[in-house]
């Protein structure tokens, strides 16, 4: 269609292109303070980032030279730099399953109609839209090793307390419990949209098929919300991979680096070793493994489309 | 569909069992902020407060805490910054939207997939970058530098957000309008923007919650004008054993975000579906 009007457009004598192209500068004149606010905040600091990633900054001499690909290879040999990427994989993973299925689960429930189904629905979003600070400092106190609201139901169940932040692995999981609790209510919302956009005859059709609750789920209900699915669990990977409020404030990366994921050791090399070159690197490394984990996705995407 | 009385039974046990999910931590919260913090340490722990107080609420509200917050500057800050990066994000999205929406221009497709890209980015990224550009221009530890970092992310969505909708509008309205010597501009504001009212609340309240909630840049950016947020950080190291005042600090700085959604949330939901159930 496009490529149609420019065809034809290349037909018009010469004489009448400037009117053309004045008429066209239009949509250019809308999209200006955008793309003004976009080129300072958004594209020079992205390539200031791309540029750091190939300088050292020398605290003590307050100096930046050129480093080349030396923070790359400088990152690469960082066992610290393995260390965030191996949790960064286990928090992004758990936690995206934890809020895929825990999320879906909502859906599913607020999809069928009982008396108080509005009122759920209005409660399941305030974890989501509460500020990741308050989260992290309720959970926080619901892991606190004294008066905690875990502890507790162990002291009631007669087994002995346990420090949960204090282990490494433990502190993980705590993370991640308190990152699914956060989180999942997107995943509701978006499926519920989903749901609600499956046409009722192909339920229908099925039940006149004899089709039970577990067919019609798995070959009518499934296969329909696929696509949103898909764009769902893309975004969430996206969006845990970059998180930082809530582990920063909760562990600020500890025990032992145990909850140290990718953005924590930017903010680490950044603000308290004052090395910007190699915090810029690995934020680099970062966008790069979303940038191809979202090609790799939405070309999955397509080809199963077709 | 019919359902047994066993299918009742078994879905109020989800609702049960989907409530006590979503509303412990809440509960958790609520109960430490309205007791004194000497209750704190009784073994078995009192579920619900036996001496309920507001004392907390008070004491971080007119500053007698041991050392004092002034969370009343911090909750202006964070007004501040929050209703300004939701004005401007909202006004210059709606150009560029209607842009996006409206015209067959060179560059209209990589514009929109820009946007989305842009989602893609981890915010570190731009920390460095963004606090060094705002000491050159001498907005480091401003508002007005933490509004304009705050627009690198709502900026684009509210675009994507608006275009859709725009969309969805009918052109023939704003032809009309223009036959009769409107312009572009006075279509856009008089005719597109009262019809877009859903969506304009919808992003502008995003706008405002993710501005109201962030706390890295504001941590990093204007550490010395501190936002709201944090502000409830810096309570951790300064107030150890208070744990009823940082509580009732918590639920003082979730609460507008909250009440905002509450209030607008049929807005918000279709707002925010719209977007995923298109793609």
């Amino acid at each position: 269609m496009l490529k149609e009007k420019a065809s034809q457009a290349d037909h018009v004598p010469l004489a009448a292109r400037p009117a053309r192209r004045r008429r066209n500068m239009t949509p250019y004149m809308f999209l200006l303070p955008a793309s003004i606010v976009l080129l300072l905040i958004f594209f020079y600091p992205m390539l200031n980032g791309l540029y750091t990633s190939f300088t050292h900054y020398n605290q003590y001499t307050d100096t930046t030279s050129i480093a080349g690909f030396r923070n790359y290879a400088a990152v690469l040999h960082d066992p610290s730099f393995w260390n965030s990427m191996q949790r960064s994989v286990i928090w992004v993973f758990f936690s995206v399953v934890g809020q895929f299925v825990i999320g879906f689960a909502f859906a599913l429930l607020l999809n069928e109609r009982w008396p108080g189904n509005r009122l759920m629905r209005a409660i399941v979003l305030i974890p989501w839209v509460m500020p990741g600070v308050s989260v992290a400092l309720t959970w926080n106190l619901i892991y606190n090793g004294q008066f905690g609201l875990l502890n507790d139901v162990l002291f009631r169940l007669g087994l002995p307390p346990t420090q949960w932040l204090a282990d490494p692995n433990m502190a993980m999981v705590a993370v991640i419990i308190a990152n699914v609790w956060k989180a999942f209510p997107f995943v509701t919302i978006t499926m519920l949209a989903g749901l609600a956009a499956i046409p009722e005859e192909l339920y229908a059709a099925a039940r006149v098929d004899g089709a039970s609750v577990l067919d019609r789920f798995v070959h009518v209900t499934l296969p329909q919300l696929r696509n949103i699915m898909l764009v769902v669990i893309l975004l969430m990977v996206v969006w845990t991979f970059n998180y930082f409020d809530l582990v920063f404030v909760l562990t600020q990366g500890g025990p032992a680096q145990g909850t140290e994921i990718a953005p924590i050791l930017v903010a680490r090399y950044a603000f308290q070793q004052f090395d910007y070159g190699l915090a810029a690197t690995v934020a680099i490394i970062m966008t790069l493994f979303n940038v191809i984990f979202a090609i790799l996705y939405i070309s999955v995407l397509r080809r199963s489309d077709a | 569909m019919k359902r047994g009385i066993w299918g009742w039974i078994g879905l109020y046990t989800l609702v049960v069992i989907g409530a006590l999910f979503i509303l412990t931590p809440i509960f958790w919260m609520l109960t430490i902020a309205l007791r004194p913090s000497a209750e704190l340490y009784i073994s078995p722990f009192p579920l619900l407060p036996p001496t309920p107080t507001l004392d907390n609420f008070i004491n971080v509200i007119t500053n007698r805490t041991t050392v004092p917050a002034h969370l009343e500057q911090g909750f202006l800050r964070s007004l501040i910054v929050a209703l300004s990066t939701t004005v401007l994000a909202v006004a210059i999205a709606s150009l560029a939207a209607y842009a996006l929406a409206r015209f067959n221009f060179r560059g209209r497709e990589s514009y929109g997939i820009f946007m989305l890209t842009t989602q893609m980015m981890p915010a570190v990224l731009f920390l460095v970058p963004l606090f060094v550009i705002l000491r050159g221009i001498g907005l480091i530890n401003t508002l007005p530098g933490l509004i304009l970092s705050y627009l690198t992310f709502s900026l684009p969505f509210c675009i994507w957000l608006l275009r859709g909708y725009f969309e969805g509008i009918s052109p023939d309205l704003e032809s009309a309008a223009m036959t009769d010597g409107c312009s572009r501009l006075q279509a856009l504001a008089y005719i597109i923007l009262p019809l877009a009212t859903p969506a304009l609340i919808a992003a502008g309240a995003f706008a405002f919650i993710n501005a109201w909630n962030e706390f890295l840049f504001a941590f990093i950016l204007a550490g010395e004008q501190p936002l709201l947020t944090v502000q409830l950080y810096a309570f951790i190291g300064q107030y150890g054993p208070e744990y009823g005042n940082l509580m009732a600090a918590a639920v003082l700085t979730a609460a507008p975000p909250v009440i905002l959604f509450v209030l607008m949330q049929r807005y918000l939901v279709r707002g925010l579906t719209a977007g995923a159930v298109k793609g």
